[in-house]
């Protein structure tokens, strides 16, 4: 196939997709000064937009407050980092699974798709007994088997999965491509999310997925969701204040996506999802806030994209 | 070299004339990088943008073509970026796209290439559908042309291994 062959079977198939007048009065409008012409902009996207900003003034008096599950993936995460050398970025590529226990939980955090599962393996945190317990698979072999960034070693430390995040991405996708665990993206808390039944299904927007809901007067609004987003993700990755105050601020509408989902159980929470930069690594962030009293629910990460 | 910046066209004019030559083919480029008609559209509307905007810094040191096509590879990468793209499946979007009345489905060869890695997906989009040259591919992506070279090889093999009962030889 050449590609004028090529060529011509795309225009074929896609004879229905074409440069329409109103995508160009849309870059017009842009250019003459207008804001963004998206599809399905509503009111309330410019509200949630608006009200973004003023949440600012909010954050500096919250009060940091998680769910005990959101506590425990905490401090799990805290304990990974201190025990291994593990950093935000690099945990991001691990998901997160939280279990109760008897007299107290256990978390694990088990490696995405982006690198070599067997080589990167598990990390265990157990609370039991008022006494916290951190345990890698890998524990007991050669430290020197992740003393460097070479992803062929046995075994993943923290040099191999920064290089997995950058110049060895390739390399580790490919050799993660031999594992066959499937692995899925991100936790949600306790089971699978379902948009608000009370939500309009037209006020979807296909590309923010922001729906418009008003919460009852006894659950916390929007700014004061987005002040204990802000104050979860300055703590999860040790931020300044002014770093803080740019969480989702300077994304374009593209990166900054906000909707009132309610669980199976019926917990009302505001979920965001929120893009952060963490030394050059690309980080989404999920955030789950409760409406009853603002508590955090879940805070999940990954790093590494898709592409 | 065509189209140099000096050449007595307004913004305005230059940004028109882009837009009536290049739109279509930008456009169904995103939706094959995108899987996504209607991100497509608004990938396309911010290349443009982003073109407009950046236009005094066109120094003619590529073709327009070449220039415009790496802003459009930048802005869908961005898109991949985004948390909603993380987060979608777009294993659908493409047989969801309307096809004025056409009874059958797109052709194995369009999935088989909206499936291939990112990379790979760029060099062939830029190469075979947007008719550059190795060496435009390659200012394009901001890559050597063994680095094209190597990437429409891992393309080709992945191509050639998913059509194989169905397009011998497709690439």
């Amino acid at each position: 196939m050449t590609p004028s062959d090529f060529k011509t079977l795309v225009d074929q198939e896609l004879d229905s997709l074409s440069w329409r007048p109103r995508n160009r009065s849309a870059v017009l409008s842009q250019t003459k000064g207008g804001g963004k012409v998206r599809r399905k902009l509503t009111v309330c996207l410019v509200t949630v937009l608006l009200l973004l900003l003023t949440a600012v003034s909010v954050l500096a008096a919250y009060h940091l407050l998680r769910a005990p599950e959101a506590e425990a993936i905490h401090q799990a995460r805290q304990a990974v980092m201190d025990a291994y050398g593990l950093t935000p970025e690099t945990l991001g590529l691990f998901y997160v699974q939280y279990e109760t226990a008897d007299d107290g939980w256990c978390v694990t955090l088990r490696p995405g798709g982006l690198i070599d599962s067997d080589r990167a393996g598990s990390y265990t945190v157990r609370l039991a007994q008022n006494k916290l317990t951190t345990d890698w698979t890998h524990d007991g072999w050669d430290a020197s088997a992740w003393a460097d960034d070479d992803l062929t070693a046995p075994t993943y430390g923290q040099a191999q999965l920064l290089y997995a995040l950058h110049d060895g991405k390739d390399e580790a996708l490919l050799l993660a491509q031999s594992s066959e665990i499937p692995q899925p993206a991100m936790t949600p808390p306790s089971g699978s999310l379902a948009v608000a039944s009370s939500l309009p299904s037209d006020e979807a927007s296909v590309f923010m997925d922001v729906r418009e809901t008003t919460p009852d007067a006894d659950e916390i609004s929007l700014p004061e969701a987005k002040a204990a987003m802000r104050c979860a993700v300055q703590e999860e990755f040790g931020l300044s204040d002014e770093q803080t105050r740019l969480i989702g601020t300077q994304e374009d509408y593209d990166e900054v996506a906000v909707r009132f989902v309610t669980d199976p159980a019926g917990r009302r929470m505001w979920e965001f999802f929120v893009e952060l930069d963490l030394d050059g690594t690309a980080c989404s962030i999920g955030i789950y806030v409760n409406a009853a009293n603002g508590e955090i629910v879940l805070l999940d990460y990954v790093t590494g994209g898709n592409g | 070299m065509q189209s140099p910046p000096s050449d007595g066209r307004s913004r305005e004019e230059r940004l028109e004339e882009m837009m009536a030559r290049y739109g279509d083919a930008l456009i169904r480029m995103c939706c094959l990088y995108l899987r996504d008609a209607s991100l497509a559209e608004d990938a396309a509307q911010d290349t443009f943008v982003k073109a407009w905007r950046h236009m005094d810094r066109f120094r003619g040191h590529c073709s327009e073509r070449t220039w415009l096509m790496r802003i459009a590879i930048n802005v869908c990468r961005d898109y991949y970026k985004t948390a909603w793209m993380r987060h979608i499946d777009r294993s659908t979007s493409l047989d969801a796209l309307p096809e004025q009345g056409r009874e059958d489905a797109h052709s194995p060869v369009l999935e088989a290439v909206t499936t291939l890695k990112r990379r790979e997906k760029e060099a062939i989009l830029l190469h075979y559908y947007q008719g550059l040259s190795l060496k435009e591919t390659a200012k394009a992506l901001g890559i050597s042309e063994s680095a094209v070279k190597q990437r429409m090889q891992r393309a080709n093999q992945h191509l050639k291994q998913e059509l194989e009962e169905w397009y011998h030889d497709a690439f």
